[in-house]
């Protein structure tokens, strides 16, 4: 049993094992209150919750009250002072490289927890060769604990590592400290072999990644619990600052967000609405305009992109088509699912109106990049897909528009391809994709050294592949030992088989519990169990929960080019079920195919 | 049933509502308590949702997403909670889970102290995104769409809590180790 599978185990017991009643009080409280008003009308009344509570305008703002037109116009002042010395000491050290690269370079890093745990820390080059750039060493930087492979890279050449499990003495005895920062940021100079990591103490990753701005600073969460602070760092001049965030980062997770022209971080008020917060610490601005998101996933006005698949909340039908949809709710179709080949994942471009999408071809054994710019659609390469790879996402572009970039997942391991613009073939990539550096800084770190071959992509594509039954049973009773496996079905994709169907799911055994669906393939499937129903859109891999009471047949709609696994599982039971092994008759019970209901 | 009760409280019947709100309660405040660790901030939170979740009942197109829209308010509003909490004076109100049994079951990995100590170290948005997934044990697409992000964030914030858990519970078994050896 792995220690991940104990941890996950761990924490449902410990979840599940809390069964204090809650206090009567605040319930009755609402409806009390509740009572006398009136629910909203529809049409102010939006899906979502950024509508949540009154804004609030009274917030905190350190380093901005009272402080006097001179004032600001002097920290105005200083600060393009400090930006310019930056500029300058960046330009001097991008003026020298070894030998001029045609393109940028991708980078990647790699957790490696062999003899010597660390990262190392790769360049592609546009050959799709990698270079060891450099290991950075958990011993190399003491008494920090263990660096994480999530990291990103500026264009300059600097890579912002998180490390993860910083030990502080005094938080095993004291709980929670909100002034304790147990995530620091290691900003390493790609370019300077020998020069030690600047450990950026004042940040506080927690799972925020920094964010490098169209400037050169970096940007990462300072707050211990909740993104009130951020640390601005300029890793030419070592310097840092503090910025008060009165509001809340973007997104349900937050999520650091620079504006186009690097003066702010947009912030998320209590009502939904968007504040820009300037660095220099200024007044906070209502209201966001263009912003700078190297990952394409907001566009101008914290618009992002939505593919209105079945488990998508799209108003209309499920039809794939992607929206672009708008701070204030309202969406428009950027581009629409024509034929089989669905979207897989859509991210910004860096012009107005211009997109990314990933999108199935060749019943899912091909995987279609196309550019929408300008009004147009061109499909700009095609890439085998490999039967391993269980998510795909949006292409990212290089500055220099000399190639894409595109993660896919491997289990739970972090890899990409990437795809060159001038036709040449691509390349599979393993490690977290930490972005492109700029051509001319990258010759200085890559230029003349050795590489090692670049792994290319399947001969021919192979189409979507799930795990067996029996292996999806055997991670389920390792994570929650002593299950019973009340039914199961599956399906193995026949190409051509396009006629939607329905499949009664067998049961092994009577009673009650919880069912998962997993599915893969080029069209959705549908379980339902008596007045539930649960539709996957088979996009990636990932199990949909369901639950059986015991009664009545449970069935699957599916066509049969479409790979699918049901399993049903009595409840768990996780304080007995710890103790007990696996049952053998479970995990080696034969796979059992559902035969279509007449 | 549920059904039937969102479409009533959708044309605002109050008792609808109500009855909707009382199933939902012991859900939303336990999810509150998992994610906040703070009884107080717990209750706010649920309050907040559930006020909100009557205003704004008119919003809900598909009655059959009803739970999962209350959770994603519930998840919110455990956030503005947080950022209220940060405002005003820290209290911190040291609320134990109790789980009786689980240091029993678990074995060595970790006793319920060591894992209420890790789990406060962990960010409000790393404790969400566990309790989200081992406690509401919802569908991954379900899971991303309550805590307001893309799939492919969820898959990795969620790796990141198990990795950070990991690290703050490693952390923790080292102090103690530290300190097992001065005293000796």
């Amino acid at each position: 049993m792995t220690a991940q599978n104990d941890l996950d185990r761990t924490l449902g017991a410990w979840f599940d094992g809390d069964a204090i009643a809650p206090p009567p009080e605040p319930l009755a409280h609402v409806i009390e209150s509740t009572r006398t008003i009136r629910p909203r009308p529809a049409l102010t009344a939006r899906i979502g919750s950024r509508w949540v509570g009154a804004r609030s305008t009274s917030g905190p703002w350190i380093g901005s009250a009272g402080l006097r037109p001179v004032t600001v116009v002097a920290l105005v002042a200083l600060l393009a002072i400090a930006l310019l010395g930056a500029v300058l000491l960046a330009g001097s050290r991008l003026i020298a490289p070894k030998t001029p690269l045609d393109s940028d370079v991708a980078i990647f890093v790699r957790r490696d927890d062999g003899a010597e745990p660390g990262v190392s820390i790769v360049a592609v080059r546009p050959d799709g060769s990698e270079v060891l750039v450099r290991r950075v060493t958990d011993s190399s930087v003491p008494g920090l604990g263990v660096s994480s492979d999530y990291s990103t890279v500026s264009e300059s050449g600097w890579l912002a590592l998180e490390v993860v499990g910083k030990p502080h003495p005094s938080i095993g005895n004291r709980g929670i400290n909100t002034s304790e920062k147990p995530w620091p940021m290691l900003l390493v100079d790609l370019a300077d072999r020998q020069a030690e990591p600047w450990v950026v103490d004042q940040a506080s990753l927690g799972g925020i990644g920094p964010r490098w701005g169209p400037t050169g600073l970096v940007a990462a969460n300072a707050g211990a619990v909740l993104g009130s602070f951020v640390v601005i760092a300029d890793p030419e001049t070592r310097t840092t600052r503090m910025v008060s965030m009165p509001v809340g980062l973007v997104g349900g997770g937050p999520s650091i967000i620079w504006t186009a022209d690097g003066s702010g971080i947009v912030g998320s008020t209590e009502s939904g609405a968007y504040d820009t917060i300037p660095i220099d610490g200024g007044e906070p601005r209502s209201g966001v305009g263009e912003v700078f998101d190297q990952r394409g996933v907001y566009g101008s006005g914290l618009a992002n992109l939505r593919i209105c698949s079945p488990d998508e909340n799209c108003p209309g039908a499920s039809d794939g088509r992607i929206e672009r949809v708008e701070s204030d709710g309202s969406a428009k179709t950027i581009w629409q699912q024509v034929g089989n080949d669905r979207a897989l994942a859509a991210g910004f471009g860096s012009g107005a109106d211009e997109y990314w999408l990933s999108v199935d071809h060749d019943q899912g054994r091909q995987v279609a990049l196309i550019h929408l710019h300008d009004g147009r659609q061109d499909t700009v390469a095609t890439v085998n897909r490999d039967a391993a790879w269980q998510y795909v996402g949006a292409p990212t572009e290089a500055a220099d528009g000399s190639s894409l970039m595109v993660w896919i997942g491997v289990g739970d391991k972090p890899a990409a391809i990437l795809v060159p613009l001038n036709g040449a073939p691509p390349t599979f990539h393993t490690g977290n994709f930490a972005g492109f550096v700029d051509r001319a800084a990258a010759a200085a770190f890559v230029s003349g050294e050795p590489g090692t071959p670049a792994q290319t992509l399947p001969a021919a594509g192979e189409a979507y592949a799930l795990p067996s039954l029996d292996e999806l049973i055997a991670a389920e009773l390792r994570l929650n030992p002593g299950r019973t496996v009340l039914g199961k079905a599956s399906h193995d994709a026949v190409d051509g088989e396009t006629d939607r169907r329905t499949f009664e799911v067998p049961r092994d055994r009577p009673g009650a519990g919880e069912g998962y669906l997993d599915c893969l393939g080029p069209s959705s499937v549908t379980i339902t169990s008596g007045a539930q129903s649960t539709t996957s859109p088979c996009l990636s891999a990932g199990s949909y929960g369901f639950t059986t009471d015991g009664t009545g047949p449970i069935t699957v709609s599916a066509s049969g080019d479409t790979s699918w696994r049901v399993v049903m599982y009595s409840s768990p039971s996780p304080v007995e079920g710890a103790t007990e092994p696996p049952t053998p008759t479970t995990t080696t019970a034969p796979t059992v195919t559902a035969k279509p209901a007449s | 049933m549920q059904r039937d009760l969102v479409l009533r409280a959708s044309t605002g019947d109050h008792d609808a509502f109500a009855s909707l709100a009382t199933d939902a309660y012991g859900r939303l405040h336990r999810t509150a308590r998992l994610i906040l660790r703070r009884e107080d901030l717990a209750s706010d939170a649920v309050q907040e949702a559930l006020t909100s979740a009557w205003l704004h009942i008119r919003a809900v197109r598909d009655p059959d997403r009803f739970d999962a829209w209350l959770n994603r308010l519930v998840v919110r509003a455990c956030y503005t909670e947080l950022r209220r909490a940060k405002r005003g004076p820290i209290e911190i109100h040291v609320d134990s889970i109790e789980a009786p049994g689980v240091e029993d079951a678990t074995g060595d990995l970790a006793d319920r102290d060591q894992l209420e100590r890790g789990f406060r170290r962990l960010s409000a948005e790393h404790r969400a995104v566990l309790v989200v997934h081992h406690y509401l044990g919802l569908p991954d697409a379900e899971a991303a769409t309550v805590l307001d992000v893309p799939m492919g964030t969820y898959k990795s914030r969620l790796n990141r809590a198990h990795l950070s858990l990991r690290a703050a519970l490693e952390a923790d078994a080292r102090v103690a180790g530290i300190g097992k050896e001065s005293v000796a």
